[in-house]
């Protein structure tokens, strides 16, 4: 018998990490999409914490691509996929605020993470419906030009290769549920622009200088109309 | 570090008629809004608990004690109820009627105050959407997936354990008196919901009910059947406020009540002064914080053509006022 059924979730989505295509170049920037009252648009980083940034075709295959490693990193290429790695670091909660430091190095810890971020944008329809990586993944299962606004659309999270269920989904600036049993969740276009869907989860943090390390993975496309 | 908080579950309302019916209604934090009196389309979660009290507390119109000796003066029908989402799309129902009723007697000299459990019933509510198609509530679905058109069929039954035999002041037969109907009655309705999708504030809600009771014989041999109520309602739930920090929310509320009452039978004849057609409007509100719900609203006879209009005083479209207070807590 299930006695939860009040599911209160809380996350913490910090900043956010996006890809914007300018030019020839994809832009990866972090901030805030649609910055709230007070809030940053766009958050410098320091782009030795980039750990990747490639592109891929319509089935997931690596294609070269030139790196600019300067703030903001860009990267050149004609891309049906981009994506990027990013790692902000440890992040440690305290009665002072928030410190970008590993637990041991602040007075007072009150909670800690290693926050490793990562980020794909697809540019038109992607070939494979099941996930391409071993790691944390958000699959859209609808080719996003055929998007519109109103329209419903599926995605489906996966981790290791296997759905995850029950894992909070996020989608531009709001959490909208969480996925079932088959890692699904149907989401809504909104408005037209960009739709960043996030999504994270908690796991053991290997070298124990956090509490645990937060992964969250991005999935951003377009609409157009 | 923005910290986002949701909370997507259930709570469900329930609305009673003078007779005892229940019916459904739901909200999360962003879902869908519930009505107080008409029934929402939404389902319990699936192994979920629902705890359940509502209050419909009737002032009724009086008249000239010359013209009437003994009139109505106020009912309070108390409702109990425990529900159980058994699938995300099969609700399950107990509620156990309380009843006040009292009476102002021999030129409102004296009083006469009628009390007690009156019949239980047990309801079943099936939940399905339009979602490409109809099918069953899913056992998950996201804020989005609520916005689609939700429907339910319900039906229900009660158990003839209250005191049909009740007498009246001076021990006459008063079956309208009594808190229970002798008979099982039963309740088959339909819903239909739609939270607005560029409006998601705004849920649109649409009930249709029938209730039908059947002939019981009283003790004193004398035969009754109670009237069937027909019943179409619409309700608009506005929400105005909304804290996810605070699991608080806030809706407005208006409703349009249609009841339509057939005419009672006694012995085979039909009770002239029974019977008619009501038009209720409903003003409120419902406060959600956390796991609980707390609705309160005032009903109001809009419109009436009942069917001996002067001679039905205590019956419904007869009323001052009906002040309703619903509170629910799910777990």
């Amino acid at each position: 018998m299930l006695w939860i059924l009040f599911l209160l979730l809380s996350l913490c989505w910090s900043h956010e990490l996006w890809i914007e295509k300018r030019g020839g170049e994809y832009v990866l920037l972090y901030g805030h999409l649609r910055p709230g009252s007070g809030e940053e648009a766009q958050v410098r980083y320091d782009p030795s914490r980039v750990h990747s940034f490639e592109c891929f075709d319509s089935e997931g295959r690596r294609l070269p691509s030139q790196i600019v490693s300067e703030y903001p990193v860009r990267l050149r290429g004609k891309c049906q996929m981009v994506q990027a790695n990013l790692s902000s670091g440890y992040w440690t909660k305290t009665p002072e605020g928030l410190k970008n430091l590993p637990r041991e190095e602040v007075k007072n810890p009150i909670e800690s993470w290693y926050s490793v971020e990562t980020v794909r944008r697809i540019e038109g329809r992607i070939l494979a419906k099941t996930p391409l990586t071993d790691g944390l993944e958000i699959t859209l299962l609808e080719d996003p030009s055929s998007l519109r606004t109103g329209q419903k659309f599926t995605v489906a999270v996966y981790y290791g290769g296997k759905a995850l269920r029950d894992v909070p989904v996020y989608h531009n600036g709001r959490v909208v549920g969480t996925t079932g049993d088959d890692g699904r969740i149907n989401l809504r276009v909104r408005e037209k622009g960009m739709q960043l869907i996030g999504v994270s989860v908690r796991e053991k943090d290997q070298k124990g200088r956090a509490d645990y390390t937060l992964r969250t993975f991005y999935l951003l496309f377009e609409v157009g109309r | 570090m923005k910290r986002v908080f949701i909370a997507l579950l259930s709570f469900a309302g329930f609305s009673l008629a003078h007779h005892g019916v229940a019916s459904l209604g739901a909200v999360g934090l962003e879902g869908p809004g519930a009505p107080l009196e008409s029934s929402s389309s939404a389902t319990l979660p699936e192994g979920s608990w629902l705890l359940y009290t509502k209050l419909d507390s009737v002032r009724w119109r009086k008249y000239s004690f010359s013209d009437f000796p003994d009139q109505k003066d106020r009912s309070d029908f108390w409702m109990l109820g425990i529900g159980y989402g058994l699938r995300s799309w099969l609700s399950l129902y107990v509620f156990a009627p309380y009843n006040v009723k009292k009476e102002l007697r021999d030129g409102g000299e004296r009083s006469f105050t009628s009390r007690g459990f009156a019949d239980p019933s047990i309801m079943a509510v099936l939940g399905f959407k339009y979602d490409g198609g109809l099918r069953l509530i899913p056992r998950r679905e996201s804020l989005e997936d609520m916005m689609d058109w939700h429907f339910t069929l319900y039906g229900g039954v009660s158990l003839p354990t209250g005191d049909a035999n009740r007498k009246g002041y001076m021990g006459e037969f008063a079956p309208d008196m009594a808190s229970g109907f002798g008979k099982p009655t039963i309740t088959a309705g339909f819903t239909a919901t739609k939270q607005m999708v560029n409006l998601p504030e705004l849920t649109f809600v649409f009930d249709a009910s029938y209730l039908k009771f059947f002939e019981h014989r009283y003790n004193t041999g004398d035969r009754y059947r109670f009237g069937d109520e027909f019943r179409a309602n619409t309700a608009l739930v506005y929400r105005v406020f909304r804290s996810q920090e605070k699991s608080l929310r806030l809706d407005l509320l208006t409703e349009l009540n249609y009841l339509h009452l057939q005419k009672d039978r006694e012995n085979g004849i039909s009770v002239e002064d029974s019977g008619g057609d009501v038009v209720y409007g409903v003003f409120g509100g419902r406060l959600y914080y956390r796991r609980a719900s707390l609705g309160a609203g005032v009903k109001l006879p809009l419109w009436k053509d009942l069917n001996q209009q002067s001679q039905q005083q205590g019956a419904e479209g007869k009323e001052k006022y009906r002040l309703i207070i619903t509170l629910s807590l799910i777990f």
